[in-house]
C-alpha cells in the first residue's frame, strides 16, 4: 500500500561519499570509572546521580543507495541509595531485530574498586507486548557503586525529530550529538533553557551538539503541561551542500507531497468513491454541513481503522471494512471533491506537549491531519472517534497550523500552503450544567436527588461517545456513572439520556442531556435530633489546590469551560434550616479589567424552598504562574463550597 | 477495600504447556464459544524413559461480527521441556448452503513471553490468525507435543475462558506405569469412564455446556473454583526396573533432592566472609538468623531467570552473591548456606503460594508449589524465612504463603510437611492516636501511627519508584481534603514496627450553628460504604492477610463549652470481622475509640450479607456527630 509519507524517496541526499564507519563504533569505557566528585548537598538530595550521559544519532551512507541511522547511548550513574537499585539494575534496549544491536558494554564498579563487565553476549531477547527488547540484568549493583554502560543500535532514519530531555535524576554532564556526513547540514532550535547547539566538523562529519551541566530532575505539579517542564529541542535536516542549495523538508514540499499522495489514484478507488457517494446520498443532502457530517460519520462508524504497513489498495481494504489512517483521509478527500465541497487540509501539533512553533519549519510539528471547510469555517479530524465535525481535540486549536489547499491544474493536483491561525476554543460552547432537586426524608435518613445534567462541547466528550459506542452493560454503566456525578455508592433509581446518537445529524452537536434520580446516604450526619446536611456536596466533587508551594509552571487546563448548577432543596416538615448565609460567595480572578475565572454562588429561600445557583467559569486554558494565586482561589472556592453544611433543626 | 494489597507473585516452577488465560488477544470472548475442546494425554517410552505426549485441540465457533475480529488463537509451552511439537490449524468457513469450506493456515508466529514478575523465562507462545472467519465459521487449532518430563503435564480444566459446548479429556495409562488421577473441584456434570485395553487403561472425562470461568477482582485463583484434573505419574516399570516419579510425597521429595544435588558447587569464599562479619560476636541463634535473613532480603535483589532447569535448580551461591541478584530459590539457597556457615541449622523448603489450592498430600506433584523459601528451628519452633519478600519482618512468613504446606528438606532422606502459620489480626496492626483541640472551628492536632506486620509492608509495595517504606501525607485521610499534614516523621521502633508522628490542621470540617458546635470525631472513616454488591458479586473475596485497625481520637473540650450530645456506642461482631466504636468522657476530654478486626483470609459468599450489616453499622456510626454547647 501507499504509506502516508511525506519523506523524499530514497534521497535527494544521495550524493554518495565513501562509506564511513560509525563514529562511536569503537567507543570504549575509560580504563577506570570516574572519580566521584559530588557535593554534600548533591549527595543528600539525590538517590542516584547521572555523572555523564552522551546521546548521539548518526546518519551514514553504507553504500550508494542506502542511508542508515544509529543511536549511541553512554551513561554513567552513581548509585547513592539502596532504594533505587531495583530501578537501575536492569537495562532494556528496544530493537527491531537482534542484528540491530551493534555494541554493548556495561561495567559495574563497586565501592572497593572491584569491577564486573558485561557484554552483548550476556543479553537476552524478549518480546513484551509485541515489542522486541534486549534485556540485561546488571550484576553486583549495590549502594555507592558506579554503573557505566554504552550501546550502539540501528534505528529508523529520522530527518526531523523532537526530543525532550527527561531527567528523573540529577545529570552532571549531558551531551547530545546529531552526527551526519559532511554534506548534510542539520539545524535545530532549543527550548526551555536548553542552550543552543553548536556545529563542529571532525573526521568528515558534522557534529550538531547540545551540551549541558547540572540538569535538575523535574518537579511534579497539578495542571501542567509536559512541554514546559522539560528541556527540549527540535531538529531537522536543512540542506545538502553537494546538491543545489535548496532547502530540504520545507512546508511547501510537505504540502505538495500530501496533496499528491491523496490524489494518486489506484485501481478500484473510483468504484469505492462512487459506492459510498451513492450510499450516503451526497447529491441529495441539502447543506454542506449535512454532507460533510455524513462523510465523517460513515468513516467513523462504518469503517474500522487499522494500523497496517503491507501491500494492498484502498479498495482492497475497504472490501474488508477497514482503512488505514491515510486511506481514511484519502477517501474523505475524494468524496469531498466529488460532492463539490471546498476543503483544506490542516496539519499541526498538540500544544500541551509540543506546541506548534511557526518560526521553526519541521515536519515534527505535523502531528495530526485535519480537514477545514472554508464555507462553514468548521474543522474535523478523522483519526479521533470522540470528536465530530465542528470539534477537534482542544490542544490542536488556538495556535498556528499549516493549511494546505488543493490546486487543480487539469489532471494534476498541486497545493498551496499557508501558515494561519487556528481559532481558540470559546468558553461559551463548553459547559457542564446541573440541576438538582434535593429531597430529604428524616425518618429513614435517605436523600433522593432528581438530576438533570446538560453537557456541551468538550465536557460532553467525556460521556456521549462512550454511550454511543458501548453496548449492553457497559452502555448502562457509563450512563449511570454520568448521573452519579461523583456519588460512587449512590443507588440509581432511574436514568436516561437525550441527544446521544452521534450518527444523527439533527442531534450530534446538541447538548448531551442525562436525566435521572439517585439515592444517596452520605449527605447527612445525625446530631441528636438534628441533622447536618452536607449540601455543598450536591455540586459533585471538586478539584482542589490547597497546597501552598510556590508555583513553578503555568497552569494548563485543557480548554475553557464553565459550570452552572442550580440546587433546589425542600426543607422537610418539622424542621428549620440554619446556616444558609454561607451559601453566598463570589471569587474572581481578574487580569487587567477582564475576569478570566470565577466562582459565584447565591441563594434564595422562599418558604420551605431553598434555591442555590452556582456558576463557575474558566475562560482560558493557560494561566500564567503570576496569576496562579488568583486561579488557586477560584479552584479552592469550588472545593470549599463542597464543605458547606446546613443544620436541619427539629422544631 | 482500602487496606487490601495484592501480594507480589513469585513463581518458581514452570507448568507446561502453560494454560493461557490471555488466549483471546483482542476480545473478552463475547460472541465466541468452544464448540469442541480436547485434551489427550499419553505416556510413551522414548529412548528408554517415560515421556508425556500431550495434545490439545481447540475448535472455536464465532457467532457475531465482532467476534470474528478475534480470530487469533495461540498456545503457550516451555521451549525447554517440549522436545517435539507440531501445530496444525485451519478455518472452517461457513458457506451459504450451511456447509463449511476448509482453509488451511500456513503461517504460525511465536514469541517468547514473560510471566508477571519474571525478568526472563523461556516460555513460548505460538499461534496463528485464521483466514476468512465470518459469523458461523469455526477455527481449529491442534497442538501435539512430547514433554520430556512426564511429571510436568498440563492440567485439564472443565471450565474455560469461553463457554464450551463440549470438553473431552482422555488419559491413556499404559500398563507399565502407575498414575494418580487427581481431580479438584466440583465434578457435577463431568462423566468419567474407564476402558481396559490390551496394554493400557483408557480414562475419558467429558462434559458438555460448560460455563466460562468467572473472573472478579480480589478473588481466589481460578484453580480454587474451576474443576480440573491433574495426572500425576507415580512410577513406571521397564525391563523389570521400577522408576519412581511423583504421586506420593516421598517420590516428589526424592525428585527434589535430585534437583538440590544439581546446584553447582561453590567455594563460598565471599559468602563466608559476609556471614562471618554479619554474625561476628553473636552467640544467640535467633540473632544470627535475623542478621542473615535481613541481609539476603535487602542485598540480594529479586531478578528471576526461568530458563530450562534453571526454573527449578538454584544457582550457585557464589554467583548469586557476586551478582547481588537472584530469584526465590537462589535467595533461599543463600540463606540456607549462610545459616550453615553461622552454625545454625538451615533448610530448603518447597512451598506453593496461596495461588495454589493444593496440599502436598492431595497433590504430590510440582503443580503443588511455585516457590522456595528457607526454614530454621529456633527453640523448637519452625521459623519460615522468605527473603524474596523484601520487607517482611523476620519471624513472619510471607503473606502469600500463610496457611500453605511447606515441604522441608531435613536431610537427603528425611523431610517434613509443616503448615505455615496464618498470622493473627493482632500481629498486623495499624494504630492511630490523634489528640485534637478546637479553636474557632479549626481542628489542630497531633497524630501518631504505629504499623506492624504485613501492614508495614504495604507502604513498601506502593512506592515503586523510590522504594522507601514510610507513609506520606496521603496516607492520613483525616476529615476532608483540606487537611494539612506537617512535620511527618517516620522511624522504626523495634523490629517490624514503624512509627510515624505528624501534626495536622483541619478546617471547614467542624460546623457551628447558633450556640452549638458539631464535631464528627470519626476523623478517619475506614470501610465507609464498602458494601458488597450482593446481586453482582459471585465469588469469595480473598484478603492478603488478617489485620486490626485501631484508632483513638482524644478531643479537648474547649473552654466555655460543654458536651451536649454524644453518639451512642456501636459494634458488630462475628468470627470473621468486627468493629467497635465507643465514646468515653474523661475530665475535659472526650475520647473516641474504634477497633476494626479483619479476621479472615477468605470472605465467603455466605458471609456477604453479614459483611454488609457490619458496613451499615459502621457507616451509621460515621454519620453521628458530637454536639458541644456554649455555656
Amino acid at each position: 500500500m501507499k504509506k502516508y509519507t511525506i519523506l523524499l524517496s530514497a534521497l535527494v541526499l544521495s550524493t554518495f561519499i565513501k562509506a564511513q564507519s560509525l563514529y562511536f563504533r569503537n567507543f570504549d569505557l575509560p580504563d577506570k570509572a570516574p572519580q566521584v566528585a559530588l557535593s554534600e548537598d548533591e549527595l543528600k538530595k539525590n538517590k542516584a546521580i547521572i555523572l555523564e550521559e552522551i546521546k548521539a544519532r548518526e546518519m551514514v551512507f553504507p553504500n550508494q543507495d542506502d542511508i542508515e541511522q544509529y543511536l549511541f547511548t553512554f551513561t554513567s550513574i552513581y548509585v547513592n541509595d539502596e532504594s533505587v537499585i531495583d530501578k537501575l539494575n536492569k537495562i532494556y534496549i528496544p530493537v527491531s531485530g537482534p542484528q540491530d544491536l551493534v555494541t554493548l558494554k556495561c561495567r559495574i564498579t563497586k565501592p572497593d574498586g572491584k569491577t564486573t563487565e558485561l557484554y552483548k553476549g550476556d543479553m537476552k531477547t524478549v518480546n513484551e507486548d509485541g515489542d522486541d527488547y534486549f534485556i540485561l540484568a546488571l550484576e553486583g549493583v549495590e549502594k555507592k557503586c558506579i554503573i557505566e554502560y554504552y550501546y550502539l543500535r540501528r534505528t529508523g532514519v529520522t530527518y526531523y525529530n523532537s526530543e525532550s530531555i527527561n531527567n528523573k535524576y540529577l545529570v552532571k554532564k549531558y551531551t547530545n550529538h546529531m552526527i551526519s556526513p559532511e554534506n548534510l547540514v542539520f539545524v535545530s532550535k532549543a527550548y526551555n533553557g536548553l542552550p543552543a547547539a553548536k556545529d563542529t566538523m571532525m573526521e568528515n562529519r558534522n557534529f550538531h551538539t547540545f551540551r549541558l551541566t547540572n540538569l535538575e530532575p523535574v518537579a511534579d505539579e497539578k495542571y501542567t503541561t509536559e512541554y514546559e517542564k522539560l528541556m527540549r529541542y527540535e531538529i531537522k535536516l536543512d540542506h545538502n551542500t553537494n546538491a543545489s542549495s535548496k532547502k530540504l523538508f520545507t512546508y511547501s514540499d510537505a504540502a505538495r507531497k500530501i496533496m499528491t499522495n491523496y490524489h494518486e489514484i489506484e485501481a478500484g478507488d473510483e468504484k469505492v468513491v462512487k459506492k459510498v457517494f451513492k450510499k450516503l446520498k451526497l447529491d441529495k443532502l441539502a447543506s454542506t454541513d449535512e454532507k460533510v457530517f455524513a462523510i465523517e460519520s460513515f468513516i467513523k462508524n462504518d469503517v474500522g481503522q487499522i494500523d497496517y504497513d503491507g501491500p494492498g489498495t484502498m479498495a482492497f481494504m475497504f472490501s474488508k471494512k477497514v482503512l488505514t489512517k491515510f486511506y481514511q483521509n484519502k477517501l474523505c478527500v475524494l468524496l469531498l471533491e466529488k460532492a463539490g465541497i471546498d476543503y483544506e487540509i490542516v496539519s499541526t501539533s498538540y500544544k500541551n506537549n509540543h506546541p506548534f512553533d511557526p518560526t521553526f519549519e519541521s515536519y515534527a510539528f505535523l502531528d495530526e491531519t485535519m480537514f477545514y471547510i472554508p464555507e462553514t469555517k468548521k474543522f474535523f479530524l478523522l483519526d479521533n472517534y470522540i470528536c465530530r465535525y465542528g470539534e477537534v481535540p482542544a490542544a490542536l486549536m488556538g495556535q498556528k497550523g499549516l493549511f494546505i489547499k488543493p490546486i487543480k491544474l487539469g489532471e494534476t493536483v498541486s497545493a498551496l500552503n499557508s501558515m494561519r491561525d487556528l481559532p481558540p476554543i470559546d468558553v461559551k460552547n463548553n459547559y457542564d450544567n446541573l440541576e438538582v432537586n434535593i429531597n430529604f426524608n428524616p425518618n429513614d435518613e435517605k436523600v433522593t436527588l432528581g438530576m438533570r445534567r446538560t453537557l456541551s462541547g468538550y465536557p460532553a466528550q467525556s460521556w456521549r461517545p462512550f454511550y454511543h459506542y458501548y453496548e449492553n452493560e457497559k452502555k448502562q454503566a457509563t450512563l449511570e456513572e454520568s448521573i452519579k456525578n461523583g456519588f460512587d455508592k449512590a443507588k440509581v433509581v432511574a436514568v436516561s439520556s437525550q441527544n446521544h446518537d452521534m450518527k444523527d445529524f439533527s442531534v450530534y452537536n446538541k447538548p448531551y442531556i442525562v436525566t435521572g434520580t439517585i439515592e444517596v446516604n452520605e449527605l447527612t450526619e445525625k446530631a441528636g435530633q438534628n441533622f447536618i446536611f452536607k449540601i455543598g456536596n450536591c455540586i459533585g466533587p471538586q478539584a482542589e489546590l490547597y497546597q501552598e508551594e510556590k508555583r513553578k509552571y503555568e497552569v494548563y487546563d485543557a480548554y475553557p469551560h464553565s459550570y452552572k448548577r442550580v440546587l433546589t432543596f425542600t426543607v422537610p416538615d418539622g424542621y428549620t434550616l440554619q446556616g444558609v448565609e454561607k451559601l453566598s460567595t463570589n471569587i474572581e480572578l481578574k487580569e487587567g479589567d477582564k475576569v478570566t475565572a470565577y466562582f459565584h454562588s447565591e441563594y434564595k429561600l422562599e418558604g420551605k424552598v431553598l434555591t442555590i445557583t452556582v456558576t463557575e467559569s474558566y475562560e482560558k486554558e493557560f494561566y500564567s504562574k503570576d496569576v496562579f494565586e488568583g486561579y488557586r482561589k477560584v479552584i479552592n472556592a469550588a472545593a470549599d463550597f463542597n464543605k458547606i453544611s446546613l443544620l436541619l433543626k427539629k422544631a | 477495600m482500602e487496606m487490601r494489597l495484592r501480594a507480589k507473585q513469585f513463581i518458581l516452577v514452570l507448568l507446561l504447556p502453560l494454560w493461557s488465560f490471555a488466549q483471546n488477544d483482542s476480545t473478552d470472548g463475547d460472541g465466541m464459544v468452544y464448540s469442541r475442546y480436547v485434551y489427550k494425554l499419553d505416556f510413551p517410552i522414548r529412548s528408554g524413559s517415560l515421556v508425556a505426549s500431550y495434545q490439545n485441540e481447540r475448535e472455536v465457533l464465532y457467532l457475531t461480527d465482532k467476534s470474528t475480529e478475534a480470530n487469533v488463537q495461540a498456545i503457550s509451552y516451555s521451549n525447554y521441556y517440549t522436545v517435539e511439537k507440531e501445530f496444525q490449524a485451519h478455518s472452517l468457513i461457513k458457506k451459504p448452503n450451511g456447509h463449511y469450506k476448509k482453509k488451511k493456515v500456513k503461517e504460525f508466529s511465536k514469541k517468547t513471553i514473560t510471566s508477571s514478575g519474571i525478568f526472563y523465562d523461556d516460555l513460548v507462545r505460538e499461534g496463528c490468525s485464521f483466514p476468512g472467519i465470518t459469523p458461523g465459521s469455526k477455527s481449529v487449532l491442534k497442538f501435539k507435543s512430547i514433554i520430556s518430563d512426564p511429571v510436568l503435564t498440563a492440567r485439564c480444566l472443565f471450565n474455560l475462558e469461553l463457554f464450551a459446548m463440549n470438553i473431552q479429556c482422555t488419559v491413556n495409562v499404559p500398563d507399565y506405569m502407575k498414575v494418580r488421577l487427581a481431580f479438584f473441584g466440583d465434578s457435577t456434570g463431568i462423566t468419567h469412564t474407564t476402558v481396559k485395553t490390551a496394554t493400557s487403561t483408557l480414562h475419558s472425562f467429558s462434559a458438555a455446556r460448560r460455563a466460562p470461568i468467572t473472573y472478579e477482582e480480589n478473588s481466589l485463583n481460578v484453580m480454587y473454583y474451576t474443576p480440573h484434573l491433574i495426572v500425576v505419574p507415580i512410577s513406571y516399570t521397564l525391563n523389570g526396573k521400577e522408576t519412581k516419579l511423583a504421586g506420593t510425597v516421598e517420590n516428589l521429595f526424592s525428585r527434589y533432592v535430585k534437583i538440590l544435588k544439581e546446584i553447582p558447587a561453590a567455594d563460598n569464599k565471599e559468602l563466608n566472609k559476609i556471614t562471618d562479619s554479619l554474625t561476628a560476636g553473636m552467640t544467640d541463634s535467633a540473632q544470627k538468623v535475623a542478621a542473615v535473613f535481613n541481609w539476603v532480603q535487602k542485598q540480594i535483589r529479586y531478578v528471576a531467570f526461568e530458563e530450562g532447569r534453571g526454573g527449578f535448580v538454584p544457582r550457585c551461591s557464589d554467583k548469586v552473591i557476586a551478582n547481588r541478584y537472584g530469584d526465590c530459590k537462589d535467595k533461599a539457597n543463600v540463606v540456607v548456606t549462610m545459616l550453615q556457615r553461622a552454625g545454625v541449622p538451615g533448610y530448603h523448603v518447597w512451598i506453593g503460594s496461596r495461588n495454589k489450592p493444593y496440599t502436598y498430600e492431595a497433590l504430590p506433584s510440582p503443580h503443588s508449589d511455585d516457590h522456595m523459601i528457607a526454614a530454621t528451628r529456633l527453640k523448637g519452633e519452625w521459623i519460615f524465612l522468605d527473603a524474596t519478600a523484601s520487607e517482611v519482618e523476620f519471624g513472619m512468613p510471607s503473606a502469600f504463603t500463610q496457611g500453605k504446606d511447606a515441604l522441608i528438606h531435613l536431610t537427603d532422606s528425611t523431610f517434613l510437611v509443616k503448615q505455615v502459620p496464618v498470622m493473627t489480626a493482632a500481629r498486623n496492626l495499624i494504630r492511630d492516636s490523634l489528640k485534637v483541640k478546637l479553636t474557632n472551628n479549626v481542628i489542630e492536632g497531633k497524630g501518631t501511627r504505629i504499623v506492624t506486620g504485613y501492614i508495614r509492608e504495604k507502604y513498601e509495595s506502593r512506592t515503586a519508584e523510590t522504594h522507601s517504606i514510610a507513609p506520606d501525607a496521603s496516607d492520613f485521610p483525616i476529615g476532608n481534603n483540606k487537611v494539612v499534614i506537617s512535620n511527618l516523621e517516620s522511624a522504626m521502633k523495634g523490629p517490624g514496627t514503624l512509627q510515624s508522628s505528624y501534626e495536622f490542621k483541619l478546617s471547614d470540617y467542624v460546623h457551628s450553628f447558633e450556640n452549638d458546635t458539631y464535631v464528627n470525631m470519626n476523623l478517619i472513616k475506614d470501610f465507609q460504604r464498602e458494601f458488597i454488591e450482593l446481586e453482582k458479586r459471585k465469588l469469595d473475596i480473598e484478603a492478603d492477610y488478617q489485620y486490626t485497625i485501631s484508632q483513638r481520637v482524644t478531643l479537648d473540650i474547649p473552654d466555655g463549652k460543654t458536651i451536649a450530645e454524644v453518639p451512642g456506642n456501636r459494634s458488630f461482631s462475628n468470627e470473621d470481622f468486627s468493629f467497635d466504636i465507643r465514646y468515653t468522657k474523661k475530665g475535659n476530654q472526650l475520647i473516641l475509640e474504634k477497633t476494626i478486626t479483619i479476621n479472615h483470609l477468605i470472605l465467603q459468599k455466605k458471609k456477604f450479607a453479614d459483611w454488609n450489616r457490619m458496613i451499615e453499622g459502621l457507616t451509621k456510626a460515621y454519620n453521628e456527630v458530637v454536639i458541644l454547647r456554649k455555656n
